[in-house]
């Protein structure tokens, strides 16, 4: 579980330093939005060998602290985090732990966290963008976040393989 | 009769389904609004996590800033050169400044008025965080409630508006963009137009164009491309004359009635890393 929380904690500074260089918002026309908190925790789901219960709590602590640092939103991101843990454990019996199986399961999680975001904001009155907007912003996420994923995912495996850190297939 | 329960079963759970979003969807409601304050606990948390996250990034940020810092030695003698020329321009600018001043504190004594709507006090700050979420339009500065900063005072840049304060804690604060497209994010603006002043109000961002737009602009006075527009210190918390930016289109509104007019913002709200925060002088 130590390994899990590192890779998570590392993904969650990283997306804040990354912040400061690529401005992520809906006015910038940057083709990269990182996500790598929540790309992070797909990465470490083999690496808690089933113990749902303590991945599910790293998932809504990360989901408290993104919401407390970075939307201010307490509440939205640790039911969202949550979901996505859930959702990644059920994947889990359908998707194998392989790198292409990794990279499907990405594109799933960042539509479903996505949609949902943009669904609760645009009926909350927070934003009125339109549906053309979510879908660049997806395509603007799936790209610079496979890379992250596929990165993490070759260093990861390389580290549990020499720190002999078990790992459900 | 089982087929009965069963359904009446289903019924309950839809309900109960339906009952919850509509639960959740109001507590967000409430939580989501940039009038709603963060609670202590909220506020301990997000100091605590800022202040580690600073530490340990701040070995990153060092090198990235020396390396850009590099980068840019080859435009420092360019620069040097215009503000060469510049500084004749700033004493005269300085002399004149201080005239206005004087004369503007002789009227205010003149006409017992205690303040005006271009008084305010400057307050540096770093930004150390941007918006993660891609819809909120914010950014974190390392200045807050400690320092005297307030819900709603104006954020600038040395280029112009950048955003108001909307949430405090005791050494940071959120600043949410002017190029957010929330609905309380209205900003009452003038655009000039060769001393011809026309009054708006800073309603949202077309993400399309990359351009802020002003709407509510009569027909009657006369609007041309490179205008520029400020803000009225009306109606708000901003103080006023503050740069927005330039005009670059100009269209009738869906009913033929008034205008909207597209701005291309002053500053590069993309590229903020040190901003000023306004406070107005009668914020007490």
């Amino acid at each position: 579980m130590i390994f899990c929380i590192i890779i998570t904690t590392l993904s969650f500074l990283l997306d804040s330093y990354i912040s400061m260089y690529i401005p992520i918002s809906v006015t910038n026309n940057n083709i990269l939005v990182p996500m790598f908190t929540i790309i992070s925790l797909i990465i470490i789901y083999p690496y808690s060998n089933n113990n749902i219960k303590g991945y599910l709590t790293i998932c809504l602590i990360f989901g408290l602290l993104y919401d407390i640092t970075f939307t201010n939103t307490l509440g939205l991101n640790i039911a969202l985090f949550f979901s996505i843990g859930y959702l990644i454990s059920s994947l889990d019996s359908v998707l194998s732990n392989n790198l292409l199986s990794l990279i499907i399961k990405m594109m799933l999680i960042i539509i479903f966290y996505d949609v949902i975001t943009y669904l609760i904001l645009l009926l909350l009155n927070y934003i009125d963008y339109s549906v053309l907007t979510l879908v660049i912003k997806i395509g603007k996420s799936i790209l610079l976040n496979t890379i992250y994923l596929t990165s993490i995912y070759l260093i990861t495996n390389l580290l549990s393989n020499k720190l002999n850190i078990k790992k459900s297939i | 009769m089982h087929k009965n329960k069963n359904k009446l079963e289903t019924k309950y759970i839809i309900l109960i389904v339906i009952g919850s979003i509509i639960i959740l969807l109001s507590i967000y409601a409430y939580i989501i609004k940039d009038k709603r304050n963060l609670n202590k606990a909220e506020q301990i948390l997000k100091d605590s996590v800022l202040f580690v996250e600073n530490i340990v990034l701040s070995p990153f940020r060092y090198i990235t800033k020396e390396i850009n810092e590099f980068i840019n030695l080859k435009d420092v003698y360019k620069e040097n050169e215009i503000l060469k020329k510049n500084l004749d321009r700033y004493d005269l600018i300085y002399t004149q400044n201080q005239e206005l001043k004087k004369q503007i504190e002789e009227l205010k004594e003149i006409t017992n008025i205690d303040y005006v709507l271009t008084d305010y006090e400057y307050l540096n700050a770093a930004v150390i965080n941007r918006n993660l979420g891609y819809w909120y339009d914010t950014i974190t500065i390392n200045k807050g409630e400690k320092d005297g900063i307030r819900k709603n005072m104006a954020v600038i840049t040395s280029k112009g508006l950048v955003g108001k304060i909307t949430k405090t804690t005791s050494f940071n604060s959120e600043v949410k963009l002017i190029t957010s497209s929330n609905s309380n994010n209205r900003i009452s603006v003038i655009i000039d137009n060769n001393g011809e002043k026309s009054y708006g109000i800073l309603s949202g961002y077309d993400e399309k164009e990359n351009l802020l737009t002003i709407e509510g602009i009569s027909d009657n006075k006369e609007i041309t491309k490179d205008a520029i527009a400020y803000t009225s210190g009306l109606n708000d918390l901003f103080p006023s004359g503050i740069r927005i930016g330039t005009v670059k289109q100009i269209e009738k509104d869906n009913y033929g009635l008034s205008r909207i007019v597209y701005i291309e913002p002053a500053s590069k709200l993309g590229e903020l890393n040190l901003v000023t925060v306004l406070k107005r002088k009668d914020d007490k």
